[in-house]
């Protein structure tokens, strides 16, 4: 028995993710992004809607907003916190076209930029800001990935989903970019 | 009276503590449930790895990071019901600041998908997008700098970008720029991953764009009657360096590289189609006997044959594109050469010939 328990305790340690964990690429998932991508944008120094707003970046293929955290050829690397204005700034210096969504219409641009492909930077837990990953509608459950823990993406149901961004005041940032290609694969159609 | 003393003393010690932990844990239930704006008592229906927002806001609350503001919620506020579209043309003035209440732009997962795959140093690569940003042909299948006017969604990946690369590793891509097209995310045209086009860019934008009509038709041609089937890094590397490689801003330049035989590679076009027998060259072999002209001819005519059969079987080329090219010059320029030396020999004969008849006249 107490082997039993030692070999359990062994495998919950071992295993870094629940079983039943979703990951990229997944149908249910918007943003494709593969765990070791995710990891480059976790949150350094408090700079949570610039890591959010860098993994949209790289899903998108948008490398002017996936460089927000380090100084590049695209810009000045933006470091610290943020609100609407400074996302404002540095997009129109970086030339990075945004929508800049704020009050109670974020719902239905997060369900837009999921259905249509693509992630959104948004407000999730007090002064903070998370990637959403994805919508399922059917089951209403949101997919978020925290870059506190970005190897993980959390699953929300609607109730706490409302709670999660309540709690950060309403403001989403969605790149206005075409979303990315799902990844091709050769399937002989033509014979 | 001593034994209740002591009870009594322990009795004020449990009490005390009891109330100091009370305490604290009062403290901690106010600190995380302030961010809960809006009760909800549907949140114990939640599934079991879902998380609670407020165990996310306190999460975010107990790390180091997140001590300071990351967010200016107080702006967020004052903003209101604000959507503010930076659309990257630097414009201003109060009447520039293009912040205005609007809803989400209509739903584009009705859009096929148009990705080109570069490289750095490829003329090539940079020709195709200078002629996709003026071509007509190319514009109507995909405007670059206009996204929502675009038919298609276009994006552009380049080798070299390390934050890209994975997205194409289930194809093969051995020449750049190379255009893959895609059925739409909806799932209306089947399974939206499927390569319907994978081509590369001869130089022509007509012919590319004739090449990808043709093969979108034909994909749903094929596809129709199978419809119903389509229903459905490590942490260390955050310094002062992004943990890739970026894309250049800038390319240099090299020559175009000679294309002729640019067709796509999906879907397969039957090698009869382009590559003729040189019949004039085995009728010249067979009638006027042996001729170096003819035999280059023919020789060439195997080379290409061969080359052909070696891409649709999908092995490894013995030449690259460039020195096959130069190859099949050489091999022109000296049947030409040849021909050339042939047609001058009869002449030079006459010539000589011509004191001797001179001689036998006088």
């Amino acid at each position: 028995m107490k082997r039993l328990a030692v070999v359990a305790c062994l495998l919950a340690v071992l295993l870094p993710e629940p079983i039943d964990a979703i990951e990229c690429p997944d149908r249910r998932l918007a943003v494709d992004l593969p765990p070791q991508v995710r990891r480059w944008f976790r949150n350094p120094d408090g700079s949570c809607v610039q890591c959010s707003i860098g993994m949209c970046g790289v899903d998108q293929n948008v490398p002017a907003a996936a460089t927000l955290l380090w100084d590049t050829e695209y810009g000045r690397r933006e470091r610290g916190g943020s609100g609407p204005s400074r996302v404002a700034r540095y997009c129109r210096q970086r030339n990075i076209r945004v929508y800049n969504v704020t009050g109670r219409n974020t719902w239905a641009w997060m369900k837009w930029a999921c259905q249509t492909g693509r992630g959104a930077a948004i407000g999730a837990g007090r002064y903070h800001f998370q990637t959403l990953m994805g919508y399922d509608a059917r089951t209403g459950t949101w997919y978020v990935c925290d870059n506190n823990s970005p190897s993980r993406i959390d699953e929300y149901s609607e109730s706490s989903f409302r709670r999660l961004h309540l709690a950060s005041g309403q403001w989403v940032v969605i790149l206005d970019y075409p979303p990315h290609p799902t990844r091709p694969r050769y399937v002989a159609w033509w014979k | 009276m001593k034994r209740v003393a002591v009870w009594m003393t322990v009795g004020c010690l449990i009490a005390a503590d009891a109330t100091c932990v009370e305490a604290q844990l009062l403290r901690r239930r106010r600190v995380v449930s302030a961010p809960a704006v809006v009760p909800n008592p549907a949140s114990s229906q939640q599934q079991p790895n879902q998380r609670t927002g407020s165990e996310a806001a306190s999460s975010s609350l107990q790390s180091p990071a997140s001590r300071l503001p990351q967010v200016d919620e107080a702006e967020v506020l004052r903003m209101g019901d604000v959507v503010q579209h930076v659309d990257g043309l630097k414009r201003a003035g109060p009447d520039d600041d293009f912040v205005e209440v609007m809803g989400p732009p209509e739903n584009d997962s009705d859009k096929w998908f148009i990705s080109v795959i570069t490289s750095r140093n490829c003329a090539a690569c940079e020709r195709l997008k200078a002629d996709w940003a003026r071509s007509p042909w190319l514009l109507a299948l995909a405007v670059p700098d206009d996204p929502k006017e675009s038919w298609a969604h276009f994006n552009v990946y380049q080798r070299e970008d390390g934050s890209q690369a994975w997205r194409f590793e289930n194809i093969r891509v051995t020449e750049f720029p190379t255009i893959i097209v895609q059925p739409p995310r909806n799932g209306r045209y089947g399974d939206p991953s499927t390569v319907v086009f994978q081509g590369t860019y001869g130089g022509d934008p007509r012919q590319l764009a004739q090449d990808i009509s043709r093969a979108i038709r034909l994909y749903l041609k094929k596809t129709r009657a199978v419809q119903g089937h389509f229903g459905q890094g490590d942490d260390d590397n955050i310094g002062i360096d992004p943990p890739w490689s970026p894309p250049s801003r800038d390319d240099g330049r090299f020559p175009l590289r000679p294309d002729r035989d640019r067709r796509p590679l999906i879907p397969p076009i039957p090698v009869e189609h382009e590559f003729k027998l040189p019949w004039q060259a085995i009728i010249k072999l067979l009638t006027a006997g042996f001729s170096i002209p003819a035999v280059i001819a023919v020789v060439v005519w195997l080379i290409y044959f061969i080359r052909e059969r070696r891409k649709e079987q999908g092995k490894t080329l013995l030449l690259d594109d460039e020195a096959f090219q130069r190859l099949i010059d050489l091999l022109e320029n000296f049947a030409e050469a040849e021909e050339e030396t042939q047609r001058t020999r009869p002449k030079s004969k006459s010539t000589r010939r011509k004191p001797a008849t001179t001689k036998r006249r006088g």
